[in-house]
Protein backbone atom coordinates (compact mmCIF):
# COMPACT_ATOMS: atom_id res chain seq x y z
CA UNK A 1 0.00 0.00 0.00
CA UNK A 2 1.11 3.35 -0.69
CA UNK A 3 0.40 6.87 1.01
CA UNK A 4 0.72 9.58 -0.83
CA UNK A 5 0.74 13.48 0.52
CA UNK A 6 0.18 16.25 -2.32
CA UNK A 7 -1.46 19.75 -2.84
CA UNK A 8 -3.85 20.47 -6.01
CA UNK A 9 -5.06 23.08 -7.15
CA UNK A 10 -8.66 23.98 -7.52
CA UNK A 11 -10.45 25.65 -10.17
CA UNK A 12 -10.05 29.26 -8.14
CA UNK A 13 -6.79 28.09 -8.08
CA UNK A 14 -6.09 27.70 -4.56
CA UNK A 15 -3.84 24.77 -3.49
CA UNK A 16 -5.80 21.85 -1.90
CA UNK A 17 -4.05 19.54 0.34
CA UNK A 18 -4.99 15.50 -0.54
CA UNK A 19 -3.81 12.14 0.90
CA UNK A 20 -4.59 9.23 -1.02
CA UNK A 21 -4.15 5.46 0.10
CA UNK A 22 -3.07 3.43 -2.89
CA UNK A 23 -3.62 -0.30 -2.58
CA UNK A 24 -1.36 -2.67 -4.84
CA UNK A 25 -4.36 -4.40 -6.31
CA UNK A 26 -6.43 -1.82 -6.51
CA UNK A 27 -10.09 -1.98 -8.45
CA UNK A 28 -11.97 1.14 -10.40
CA UNK A 29 -13.87 2.42 -7.94
CA UNK A 30 -12.08 4.56 -5.25
CA UNK A 31 -13.38 6.49 -2.14
CA UNK A 32 -13.18 10.15 -1.46
CA UNK A 33 -14.09 11.75 1.79
CA UNK A 34 -15.69 15.02 2.73
CA UNK A 35 -14.51 16.15 6.02
CA UNK A 36 -17.00 17.80 8.68
CA UNK A 37 -16.62 21.71 9.56
CA UNK A 38 -14.20 22.54 12.20
CA UNK A 39 -13.19 21.40 15.02
CA UNK A 40 -15.27 18.33 14.48
CA UNK A 41 -12.74 17.67 11.51
CA UNK A 42 -10.02 17.94 13.65
CA UNK A 43 -11.59 15.80 16.18
CA UNK A 44 -12.40 12.58 14.05
CA UNK A 45 -9.30 13.41 12.01
CA UNK A 46 -6.99 10.07 12.99
CA UNK A 47 -10.46 7.91 12.94
CA UNK A 48 -11.12 8.89 9.36
CA UNK A 49 -7.19 7.99 8.49
CA UNK A 50 -7.80 4.80 10.06
CA UNK A 51 -10.86 4.01 7.77
CA UNK A 52 -8.63 5.25 4.73
CA UNK A 53 -6.06 2.67 6.03
CA UNK A 54 -8.59 -0.20 6.32
CA UNK A 55 -9.70 0.64 2.98
CA UNK A 56 -6.62 0.60 1.93
CA UNK A 57 -5.89 -3.01 3.21
CA UNK A 58 -8.92 -4.26 1.58
CA UNK A 59 -7.80 -2.55 -2.00
CA UNK A 60 -10.00 0.29 -1.97
CA UNK A 61 -8.13 3.27 -2.76
CA UNK A 62 -9.08 6.51 -0.95
CA UNK A 63 -8.30 10.11 -1.25
CA UNK A 64 -8.94 12.64 1.91
CA UNK A 65 -8.96 16.30 0.86
CA UNK A 66 -8.91 19.70 2.96
CA UNK A 67 -11.85 21.91 0.97
CA UNK A 68 -10.36 25.57 1.23
CA UNK A 69 -10.58 27.22 4.00
CA UNK A 70 -9.72 24.11 5.84
CA UNK A 71 -7.07 22.07 7.62
CA UNK A 72 -3.47 22.49 5.18
CA UNK A 73 -5.19 24.20 2.35
CA UNK A 74 -5.47 27.23 1.15
CA UNK A 75 -7.60 30.62 2.49
CA UNK A 76 -9.97 31.26 5.35
CA UNK A 77 -13.23 29.77 5.79
CA UNK A 78 -14.71 33.25 5.23
CA UNK A 79 -13.80 32.54 1.87
CA UNK A 80 -15.48 29.13 1.55
CA UNK A 81 -19.22 28.51 0.98
CA UNK A 82 -21.46 25.54 0.44
CA UNK A 83 -21.33 25.75 -3.16
CA UNK A 84 -17.45 25.98 -2.98
CA UNK A 85 -16.84 23.45 -0.95
CA UNK A 86 -19.06 21.25 -3.41
CA UNK A 87 -16.34 23.11 -6.47
CA UNK A 88 -13.52 21.61 -4.42
CA UNK A 89 -14.98 18.07 -3.96
CA UNK A 90 -15.57 17.51 -7.72
CA UNK A 91 -12.12 19.32 -8.63
CA UNK A 92 -10.72 16.16 -6.02
CA UNK A 93 -13.36 13.70 -7.51
CA UNK A 94 -11.50 14.38 -11.08
CA UNK A 95 -8.00 14.34 -9.88
CA UNK A 96 -8.39 10.82 -8.53
CA UNK A 97 -10.01 9.94 -11.15
CA UNK A 98 -7.19 10.60 -13.55
CA UNK A 99 -4.59 10.10 -11.28
CA UNK A 100 -5.98 6.56 -10.66
CA UNK A 101 -7.79 5.73 -13.64
CA UNK A 102 -10.70 5.08 -11.96
CA UNK A 103 -13.91 4.45 -13.68
CA UNK A 104 -16.27 5.77 -10.66
CA UNK A 105 -16.54 7.28 -6.60
CA UNK A 106 -18.19 6.79 -3.81
CA UNK A 107 -18.52 9.62 -1.33
CA UNK A 108 -17.97 9.09 2.12
CA UNK A 109 -19.06 12.70 4.47
CA UNK A 110 -18.87 12.44 8.17
CA UNK A 111 -21.39 14.99 9.83
CA UNK A 112 -21.26 18.49 8.13
CA UNK A 113 -19.32 17.02 5.29
CA UNK A 114 -22.15 14.09 4.70
CA UNK A 115 -24.13 17.36 3.86
CA UNK A 116 -21.26 17.94 0.97
CA UNK A 117 -20.96 14.77 -0.37
CA UNK A 118 -24.84 14.67 -0.78
CA UNK A 119 -25.08 18.03 -2.72
CA UNK A 120 -22.00 16.68 -4.83
CA UNK A 121 -23.81 13.50 -5.62
CA UNK A 122 -26.84 15.07 -7.17
CA UNK A 123 -24.17 16.67 -9.71
CA UNK A 124 -21.88 14.37 -10.82
CA UNK A 125 -22.74 10.89 -12.35
CA UNK A 126 -18.89 9.07 -11.61
CA UNK A 127 -20.47 9.28 -7.90
CA UNK A 128 -21.73 5.96 -8.04
CA UNK A 129 -22.99 6.00 -4.22
CA UNK A 130 -23.00 7.58 -1.35
CA UNK A 131 -22.23 7.18 2.55
CA UNK A 132 -23.17 9.58 5.27
CA UNK A 133 -22.11 9.32 8.82
CA UNK A 134 -23.68 10.84 11.63
CA UNK A 135 -24.90 13.48 8.95
CA UNK A 136 -25.91 16.90 9.43
CA UNK A 137 -29.65 17.02 8.08
CA UNK A 138 -31.02 20.51 9.06
CA UNK A 139 -28.36 22.54 8.11
CA UNK A 140 -30.74 26.01 10.57
CA UNK A 141 -29.87 23.53 13.47
CA UNK A 142 -26.95 23.16 12.89
CA UNK A 143 -26.00 26.87 12.13
CA UNK A 144 -27.74 27.13 15.41
CA UNK A 145 -25.56 24.60 17.22
CA UNK A 146 -22.19 26.89 16.00
CA UNK A 147 -23.88 29.91 16.82
CA UNK A 148 -24.42 28.65 20.50
CA UNK A 149 -20.82 26.92 20.90
CA UNK A 150 -20.11 30.82 19.94
CA UNK A 151 -22.15 31.43 22.64
CA UNK A 152 -20.94 29.35 25.58
CA UNK A 153 -17.56 30.56 24.37
CA UNK A 154 -17.91 33.81 26.02
CA UNK A 155 -20.04 32.60 28.53
CA UNK A 156 -17.08 30.41 29.78
CA UNK A 157 -14.64 33.45 29.14
CA UNK A 158 -16.31 35.29 32.14
CA UNK A 159 -17.48 37.86 28.96
CA UNK A 160 -21.14 39.20 28.78
CA UNK A 161 -23.14 36.34 27.67
CA UNK A 162 -24.29 37.73 24.07
CA UNK A 163 -27.45 36.76 22.29
CA UNK A 164 -27.84 35.17 19.16
CA UNK A 165 -29.76 38.30 17.57
CA UNK A 166 -26.92 40.03 18.17
CA UNK A 167 -24.39 37.59 16.98
CA UNK A 168 -26.65 37.51 13.95
CA UNK A 169 -26.65 41.41 13.60
CA UNK A 170 -22.94 41.73 13.73
CA UNK A 171 -23.02 39.07 11.15
CA UNK A 172 -25.05 41.10 8.67
CA UNK A 173 -22.99 44.08 9.76
CA UNK A 174 -19.69 42.69 8.81
CA UNK A 175 -20.56 40.27 6.33
CA UNK A 176 -18.96 37.69 8.38
CA UNK A 177 -19.20 36.29 11.73
CA UNK A 178 -16.37 34.37 14.05
CA UNK A 179 -16.97 30.73 14.78
CA UNK A 180 -14.16 28.63 16.69
CA UNK A 181 -11.43 31.78 15.80
CA UNK A 182 -12.46 31.54 11.95
CA UNK A 183 -14.75 33.49 10.26
CA UNK A 184 -17.64 32.80 8.13
CA UNK A 185 -19.06 34.50 5.59
CA UNK A 186 -23.24 35.41 5.45
CA UNK A 187 -23.29 33.82 1.91
CA UNK A 188 -22.04 30.83 3.70
CA UNK A 189 -24.66 31.16 6.71
CA UNK A 190 -27.34 31.56 4.04
CA UNK A 191 -26.35 28.70 2.40
CA UNK A 192 -26.32 26.20 4.89
CA UNK A 193 -29.57 27.46 6.67
CA UNK A 194 -31.30 26.63 3.05
CA UNK A 195 -30.17 22.94 3.97
CA UNK A 196 -32.54 20.28 4.72
CA UNK A 197 -31.52 16.74 3.81
CA UNK A 198 -35.02 15.52 5.35
CA UNK A 199 -37.04 17.76 2.54
CA UNK A 200 -34.20 17.55 -0.28
CA UNK A 201 -35.17 16.80 -4.21
CA UNK A 202 -32.39 14.46 -4.89
CA UNK A 203 -30.50 14.68 -8.18
CA UNK A 204 -29.12 11.42 -7.69
CA UNK A 205 -29.53 8.04 -8.74
CA UNK A 206 -27.20 5.87 -6.79
CA UNK A 207 -26.75 3.93 -3.71
CA UNK A 208 -27.11 6.03 -0.50
CA UNK A 209 -26.33 4.83 3.40
CA UNK A 210 -26.76 6.73 6.21
CA UNK A 211 -25.07 5.64 9.28
CA UNK A 212 -26.32 7.10 12.71
CA UNK A 213 -24.95 6.51 16.66
CA UNK A 214 -27.40 3.63 18.06
CA UNK A 215 -28.17 5.85 20.61
CA UNK A 216 -28.92 9.30 18.26
CA UNK A 217 -32.55 9.28 18.45
CA UNK A 218 -32.82 12.38 16.73
CA UNK A 219 -30.49 12.40 14.04
CA UNK A 220 -32.18 8.33 13.55
CA UNK A 221 -35.79 10.00 12.89
CA UNK A 222 -34.90 12.69 10.55
CA UNK A 223 -32.36 10.33 8.56
CA UNK A 224 -35.33 8.28 8.10
CA UNK A 225 -36.76 11.00 6.06
CA UNK A 226 -33.82 11.49 4.11
CA UNK A 227 -33.82 8.20 3.42
CA UNK A 228 -37.68 8.71 1.92
CA UNK A 229 -36.97 11.13 -0.19
CA UNK A 230 -34.05 8.89 -1.87
CA UNK A 231 -36.39 6.32 -1.75
CA UNK A 232 -38.69 7.92 -4.37
CA UNK A 233 -35.77 8.27 -6.87
CA UNK A 234 -34.23 5.58 -8.30
CA UNK A 235 -32.32 4.44 -5.76
CA UNK A 236 -31.33 2.59 -2.96
CA UNK A 237 -30.89 3.65 0.50
CA UNK A 238 -30.62 2.11 3.95
CA UNK A 239 -30.05 2.98 7.81
CA UNK A 240 -27.35 1.47 9.68
CA UNK A 241 -27.03 2.26 13.59
CA UNK A 242 -24.43 -0.37 15.53
CA UNK A 243 -21.90 2.23 16.93
CA UNK A 244 -22.71 4.05 20.47
CA UNK A 245 -19.48 6.60 20.94
CA UNK A 246 -19.27 9.51 18.83
CA UNK A 247 -15.39 10.39 17.55
CA UNK A 248 -16.00 14.17 16.31
CA UNK A 249 -16.83 15.26 19.66
CA UNK A 250 -13.78 17.03 22.17
CA UNK A 251 -13.79 13.53 24.07
CA UNK A 252 -12.28 11.82 20.84
CA UNK A 253 -9.20 13.51 21.36
CA UNK A 254 -8.20 12.22 25.07
CA UNK A 255 -9.81 8.66 24.27
CA UNK A 256 -9.26 7.94 20.84
CA UNK A 257 -12.33 5.91 19.09
CA UNK A 258 -12.51 4.35 15.89
CA UNK A 259 -15.57 3.18 14.50
CA UNK A 260 -14.72 -0.19 13.59
CA UNK A 261 -18.20 -1.76 13.12
CA UNK A 262 -18.79 1.25 10.78
CA UNK A 263 -15.98 0.55 8.51
CA UNK A 264 -16.91 -2.76 8.43
CA UNK A 265 -20.05 -2.48 7.21
CA UNK A 266 -19.92 0.58 5.09
CA UNK A 267 -17.53 -1.51 3.20
CA UNK A 268 -19.31 -4.97 3.01
CA UNK A 269 -22.93 -2.72 2.19
CA UNK A 270 -20.55 -1.27 -0.82
CA UNK A 271 -19.34 -4.55 -2.30
CA UNK A 272 -22.94 -5.98 -1.86
CA UNK A 273 -24.72 -3.05 -3.64
CA UNK A 274 -21.81 -4.18 -6.37
CA UNK A 275 -20.36 -0.86 -6.25
CA UNK A 276 -17.08 -2.19 -4.76
CA UNK A 277 -15.48 -5.67 -5.74
CA UNK B 1 -14.25 43.96 13.62
CA UNK B 2 -12.43 40.77 12.10
CA UNK B 3 -8.62 40.45 12.50
CA UNK B 4 -6.72 39.65 9.71
CA UNK B 5 -4.40 36.84 10.01
CA UNK B 6 -2.17 36.49 6.37
CA UNK B 7 -2.69 33.32 4.51
CA UNK B 8 -2.97 34.43 1.20
CA UNK B 9 -1.63 32.00 -1.55
CA UNK B 10 0.05 35.02 -3.39
CA UNK B 11 2.32 36.10 -0.84
CA UNK B 12 3.41 32.94 1.28
CA UNK B 13 5.25 30.12 0.17
CA UNK B 14 4.25 26.94 -0.41
CA UNK B 15 3.92 23.91 1.64
CA UNK B 16 5.49 20.79 1.16
CA UNK B 17 3.99 17.64 2.96
CA UNK B 18 7.55 15.25 3.93
CA UNK B 19 8.15 11.79 6.21
CA UNK B 20 10.33 11.49 8.98
CA UNK B 21 11.58 8.20 10.24
CA UNK B 22 11.63 8.30 13.57
CA UNK B 23 12.03 5.42 16.34
CA UNK B 24 8.46 5.25 16.70
CA UNK B 25 8.04 4.67 13.06
CA UNK B 26 7.66 7.49 9.93
CA UNK B 27 6.39 10.83 11.01
CA UNK B 28 4.35 12.79 8.81
CA UNK B 29 5.48 16.92 8.35
CA UNK B 30 4.43 19.56 6.61
CA UNK B 31 7.64 22.50 5.65
CA UNK B 32 7.10 25.62 5.04
CA UNK B 33 10.27 27.06 4.06
CA UNK B 34 11.03 31.18 2.93
CA UNK B 35 11.96 31.65 -0.56
CA UNK B 36 15.30 32.45 0.53
CA UNK B 37 16.51 29.39 1.99
CA UNK B 38 19.50 30.68 3.81
CA UNK B 39 17.05 30.95 6.99
CA UNK B 40 18.54 31.44 9.97
CA UNK B 41 15.73 29.55 12.48
CA UNK B 42 13.84 26.59 11.84
CA UNK B 43 10.78 26.29 14.32
CA UNK B 44 9.54 22.50 15.03
CA UNK B 45 6.06 22.45 15.95
CA UNK B 46 5.06 19.49 17.91
CA UNK B 47 1.37 17.97 18.25
CA UNK B 48 -1.12 19.57 20.92
CA UNK B 49 -2.36 16.52 22.64
CA UNK B 50 -3.70 14.37 20.06
CA UNK B 51 -5.04 17.58 17.89
CA UNK B 52 -3.03 16.88 14.78
CA UNK B 53 -0.67 19.76 12.77
CA UNK B 54 -2.93 22.05 11.71
CA UNK B 55 -3.16 22.83 15.26
CA UNK B 56 -6.13 23.99 17.16
CA UNK B 57 -8.21 26.48 15.49
CA UNK B 58 -5.91 26.42 12.35
CA UNK B 59 -3.44 27.50 14.47
CA UNK B 60 -0.26 26.34 13.72
CA UNK B 61 -1.15 26.48 9.87
CA UNK B 62 -1.60 30.13 10.96
CA UNK B 63 1.50 30.53 12.74
CA UNK B 64 3.76 28.64 9.96
CA UNK B 65 2.44 30.57 7.06
CA UNK B 66 3.00 34.33 8.94
CA UNK B 67 6.34 33.00 10.42
CA UNK B 68 7.42 32.16 6.94
CA UNK B 69 6.24 35.43 5.28
CA UNK B 70 9.00 36.55 7.92
CA UNK B 71 11.90 34.65 6.73
CA UNK B 72 11.35 32.24 9.72
CA UNK B 73 11.35 28.10 8.42
CA UNK B 74 8.41 26.05 10.15
CA UNK B 75 8.20 22.14 10.21
CA UNK B 76 4.61 21.20 11.67
CA UNK B 77 4.82 17.99 12.93
CA UNK B 78 2.43 14.67 13.58
CA UNK B 79 3.98 12.90 16.22
CA UNK B 80 3.27 8.94 16.84
CA UNK B 81 -0.31 8.19 16.32
CA UNK B 82 -1.28 11.50 15.95
CA UNK B 83 -2.61 12.87 12.27
CA UNK B 84 -1.63 11.30 9.07
CA UNK B 85 1.81 9.66 10.66
CA UNK B 86 2.17 5.65 9.85
CA UNK B 87 3.77 5.41 14.11
CA UNK B 88 1.60 4.43 16.47
CA UNK B 89 1.50 5.14 20.12
CA UNK B 90 2.15 2.38 22.22
CA UNK B 91 1.03 4.27 25.45
CA UNK B 92 -2.28 6.10 26.14
CA UNK B 93 -1.89 9.19 28.52
CA UNK B 94 -1.05 13.11 28.37
CA UNK B 95 2.64 12.50 28.10
CA UNK B 96 2.71 10.30 25.49
CA UNK B 97 4.45 11.81 23.36
CA UNK B 98 8.03 10.44 22.90
CA UNK B 99 11.29 12.71 23.30
CA UNK B 100 13.10 10.66 20.62
CA UNK B 101 10.76 10.85 17.83
CA UNK B 102 11.56 15.00 18.50
CA UNK B 103 15.23 14.16 18.25
CA UNK B 104 14.72 12.41 15.21
CA UNK B 105 12.89 15.46 14.01
CA UNK B 106 15.99 17.72 15.10
CA UNK B 107 18.07 15.54 13.65
CA UNK B 108 16.43 15.55 10.27
CA UNK B 109 16.77 19.44 10.31
CA UNK B 110 20.22 19.29 11.41
CA UNK B 111 21.12 17.35 8.40
CA UNK B 112 18.67 19.13 5.83
CA UNK B 113 19.72 22.82 6.79
CA UNK B 114 22.47 23.05 9.20
CA UNK B 115 22.77 27.05 8.93
CA UNK B 116 19.67 26.95 11.11
CA UNK B 117 19.00 27.34 14.67
CA UNK B 118 16.57 25.06 15.94
CA UNK B 119 13.50 26.36 17.98
CA UNK B 120 10.41 23.86 19.22
CA UNK B 121 7.29 24.78 19.61
CA UNK B 122 4.51 23.14 21.47
CA UNK B 123 1.39 23.45 23.33
CA UNK B 124 0.27 22.03 26.50
CA UNK B 125 1.56 18.90 26.41
CA UNK B 126 3.64 19.16 22.68
CA UNK B 127 5.45 21.87 25.42
CA UNK B 128 5.97 19.24 27.66
CA UNK B 129 7.47 17.26 25.30
CA UNK B 130 9.79 19.90 23.62
CA UNK B 131 11.83 20.87 27.51
CA UNK B 132 12.41 17.11 27.49
CA UNK B 133 13.71 16.83 23.84
CA UNK B 134 16.03 20.14 24.65
CA UNK B 135 17.40 18.86 27.01
CA UNK B 136 19.01 15.51 25.26
CA UNK B 137 19.46 18.16 22.30
CA UNK B 138 22.15 20.83 22.54
CA UNK B 139 21.31 22.18 19.48
CA UNK B 140 18.21 23.23 20.34
CA UNK B 141 18.65 26.80 20.75
CA UNK B 142 14.94 28.14 21.85
CA UNK B 143 11.82 26.99 23.03
CA UNK B 144 8.29 28.76 22.30
CA UNK B 145 6.41 27.17 24.89
CA UNK B 146 2.36 27.77 24.29
CA UNK B 147 0.13 26.99 27.65
CA UNK B 148 2.50 24.89 29.27
CA UNK B 149 1.07 22.77 31.20
CA UNK B 150 3.33 22.75 34.51
CA UNK B 151 1.12 19.71 36.70
CA UNK B 152 -0.25 16.95 34.90
CA UNK B 153 -3.64 18.19 33.32
CA UNK B 154 -6.64 17.49 34.87
CA UNK B 155 -7.02 14.94 37.25
CA UNK B 156 -9.58 13.07 34.51
CA UNK B 157 -6.71 12.68 31.87
CA UNK B 158 -4.83 9.11 31.95
CA UNK B 159 -1.58 10.01 34.11
CA UNK B 160 1.46 9.46 32.90
CA UNK B 161 3.91 6.37 34.48
CA UNK B 162 6.65 8.90 34.38
CA UNK B 163 4.83 11.50 35.88
CA UNK B 164 4.81 12.08 39.70
CA UNK B 165 1.43 10.50 41.67
CA UNK B 166 1.78 13.25 43.44
CA UNK B 167 0.35 15.97 40.92
CA UNK B 168 -1.65 18.37 43.17
CA UNK B 169 -0.22 22.37 42.70
CA UNK B 170 -1.10 24.59 45.24
CA UNK B 171 -3.63 25.99 43.02
CA UNK B 172 -5.54 22.78 42.38
CA UNK B 173 -5.73 22.73 46.06
CA UNK B 174 -6.90 25.99 46.99
CA UNK B 175 -9.57 25.28 44.22
CA UNK B 176 -10.62 21.64 45.23
CA UNK B 177 -11.06 22.99 48.80
CA UNK B 178 -12.72 25.88 48.03
CA UNK B 179 -15.35 23.56 45.64
CA UNK B 180 -15.62 21.60 49.01
CA UNK B 181 -16.64 24.36 51.48
CA UNK B 182 -18.99 25.91 48.92
CA UNK B 183 -20.33 21.76 48.62
CA UNK B 184 -20.87 22.34 52.35
CA UNK B 185 -21.73 25.99 53.55
CA UNK B 186 -24.70 25.62 50.85
CA UNK B 187 -25.85 22.28 51.86
CA UNK B 188 -25.42 20.64 48.49
CA UNK B 189 -25.03 17.04 49.98
CA UNK B 190 -28.98 17.37 51.26
CA UNK B 191 -29.80 17.79 47.59
CA UNK B 192 -29.83 14.45 45.70
CA UNK B 193 -30.83 16.17 42.21
CA UNK B 194 -27.38 17.68 42.69
CA UNK B 195 -25.90 13.89 43.49
CA UNK B 196 -27.67 12.57 40.43
CA UNK B 197 -26.19 15.58 38.23
CA UNK B 198 -22.22 15.41 39.57
CA UNK B 199 -22.25 11.78 39.92
CA UNK B 200 -24.69 10.12 37.91
CA UNK B 201 -24.97 6.42 39.08
CA UNK B 202 -22.24 6.96 41.54
CA UNK B 203 -19.75 6.84 39.54
CA UNK B 204 -16.84 9.15 40.68
CA UNK B 205 -17.54 9.72 44.21
CA UNK B 206 -15.00 7.97 45.34
CA UNK B 207 -12.27 9.35 43.41
CA UNK B 208 -13.72 12.96 44.47
CA UNK B 209 -13.04 11.63 47.81
CA UNK B 210 -9.84 10.61 47.64
CA UNK B 211 -9.01 13.79 45.89
CA UNK B 212 -10.28 16.15 48.36
CA UNK B 213 -8.60 14.30 51.29
CA UNK B 214 -5.32 14.38 49.16
CA UNK B 215 -5.67 18.18 48.68
CA UNK B 216 -6.66 18.78 52.87
CA UNK B 217 -3.41 16.72 53.64
CA UNK B 218 -1.47 18.92 51.31
CA UNK B 219 -2.82 22.28 53.06
CA UNK B 220 -2.12 20.99 56.41
CA UNK B 221 2.03 20.57 55.10
CA UNK B 222 2.47 23.89 53.39
CA UNK B 223 4.38 21.80 51.25
CA UNK B 224 4.31 24.00 48.37
CA UNK B 225 4.14 23.21 44.59
CA UNK B 226 7.61 20.93 45.17
CA UNK B 227 6.20 17.88 42.95
CA UNK B 228 8.90 16.38 40.90
CA UNK B 229 9.13 14.75 37.45
CA UNK B 230 10.51 14.25 34.20
CA UNK B 231 9.01 16.95 33.09
CA UNK B 232 9.63 19.43 35.51
CA UNK B 233 13.35 18.02 35.76
CA UNK B 234 13.80 18.84 32.27
CA UNK B 235 12.53 22.30 32.90
CA UNK B 236 14.67 23.25 35.56
CA UNK B 237 17.74 21.72 33.64
CA UNK B 238 16.95 24.05 30.56
CA UNK B 239 16.08 27.20 32.37
CA UNK B 240 19.85 26.14 33.97
CA UNK B 241 21.49 26.07 30.63
CA UNK B 242 20.34 29.74 30.08
CA UNK B 243 18.98 28.87 26.72
CA UNK B 244 16.01 31.05 25.42
CA UNK B 245 12.25 30.20 26.14
CA UNK B 246 9.35 32.17 25.79
CA UNK B 247 6.35 31.14 27.76
CA UNK B 248 3.09 31.73 26.41
CA UNK B 249 -0.38 31.54 28.70
CA UNK B 250 -3.85 32.59 27.82
CA UNK B 251 -5.44 34.76 30.41
CA UNK B 252 -8.38 33.05 30.86
CA UNK B 253 -6.10 29.95 31.47
CA UNK B 254 -6.18 30.39 34.88
CA UNK B 255 -4.37 26.99 36.49
CA UNK B 256 -1.66 26.76 33.68
CA UNK B 257 -0.65 30.44 34.58
CA UNK B 258 -1.14 30.16 38.07
CA UNK B 259 1.10 26.88 38.20
CA UNK B 260 3.53 28.29 36.29
CA UNK B 261 4.29 31.20 38.43
CA UNK B 262 3.96 29.51 41.07
CA UNK B 263 6.36 27.09 40.07
CA UNK B 264 8.70 29.64 38.29
CA UNK B 265 8.59 33.04 40.09
CA UNK B 266 12.14 33.87 39.10
CA UNK B 267 10.92 34.03 35.23
CA UNK B 268 9.86 37.91 34.31
CA UNK B 269 6.83 38.83 32.30
CA UNK B 270 7.78 40.53 29.15
CA UNK B 271 8.49 38.95 25.98
CA UNK B 272 11.67 40.72 25.21
CA UNK B 273 14.42 38.60 27.31
CA UNK B 274 16.10 35.44 26.76
CA UNK B 275 13.96 33.78 29.05
CA UNK B 276 10.36 35.07 29.72
CA UNK B 277 6.55 34.63 29.78
CA UNK B 278 3.90 36.97 28.52
CA UNK B 279 0.09 36.18 29.03
CA UNK B 280 -2.36 36.84 25.80
CA UNK B 281 -5.07 38.95 26.58
CA UNK B 282 -8.53 36.71 26.69
CA UNK B 283 -6.67 33.69 25.59
CA UNK B 284 -7.75 30.55 26.65
CA UNK B 285 -5.92 27.26 26.38
CA UNK B 286 -5.76 26.46 22.90
CA UNK B 287 -6.04 30.58 21.85
CA UNK B 288 -9.70 29.96 20.92
CA UNK B 289 -10.67 33.11 19.53
CA UNK B 290 -9.08 35.25 16.35
CA UNK B 291 -7.90 38.01 18.42
CA UNK B 292 -6.20 35.99 21.07
CA UNK B 293 -4.41 33.84 18.10
CA UNK B 294 -3.22 36.93 16.28
CA UNK B 295 -1.67 38.26 19.70
CA UNK B 296 0.29 34.60 20.42
CA UNK B 297 1.45 34.82 16.75
CA UNK B 298 2.60 38.36 16.86
CA UNK B 299 4.24 38.10 19.99
CA UNK B 300 5.85 34.59 19.16
CA UNK B 301 6.99 35.84 16.18
CA UNK B 302 8.52 39.04 17.36
CA UNK B 303 10.23 37.15 20.20
CA UNK B 304 11.82 34.92 17.10
CA UNK B 305 13.01 37.98 15.55
CA UNK B 306 14.54 39.90 18.37
CA UNK B 307 16.40 36.30 19.65
CA UNK B 308 17.60 35.44 15.98
CA UNK B 309 20.07 38.05 16.50
CA UNK B 310 21.38 37.31 19.70
CA UNK B 311 20.44 33.62 19.90
CA UNK B 312 24.00 31.24 19.78
CA UNK B 313 24.30 27.50 19.37
CA UNK B 314 25.64 26.34 22.99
Amino acid sequence: MVEQAFFFQNRSGDHLFGYQHIPQNKGKTGIVFCHPFGEEKHRSYRSIVEFSRYLANNNVPSLRFDMRGSGDSDGDMVEATVDSQVEDTLDAISLFIEKQSLDQVVLIGLRYGAVIAALTADQDTRVKAIVLLSPVIKGSIYWRELLRTRQLSSVSHNQKATRSSELLEELETNGQLEIEAQYVSQTFVSQLQKIDMSNHKPNFSGDILVCDLANDVINKELSSKVIQQYSGKECYAEIYSEEERDYWSNLALYDQFYPDKTFEFSRSWLIKRGVLN
Amino acid sequence: MPVEIRTTSDTVPPTTPTNITAPSGVLFAQLHLPTDNNFSQCVIMLNSGMMNRVGPQRLYWKFARQACEEGIAVIRVDLAGVGDSLAEIDETHFDNHRKEDVSAIIDYVREQWPQADIILQGLCAGARVSFKAAIVNQNVVGLLAWSTEIFTASQNMPQSPHEPEDRLSDYEVSNTLSRFFNFLIRFKFLSPKWWHEQYPGGKGIKDEIKHVAHCTFKALRFSGDQSKGEFLEAADEYLKTNRKVLFLFGEYDERAYSEFHSRFPQIPRGADLGQCYEVVDKGTHTFSTAKSQHQLIELSIDWLKQQSSNISRA
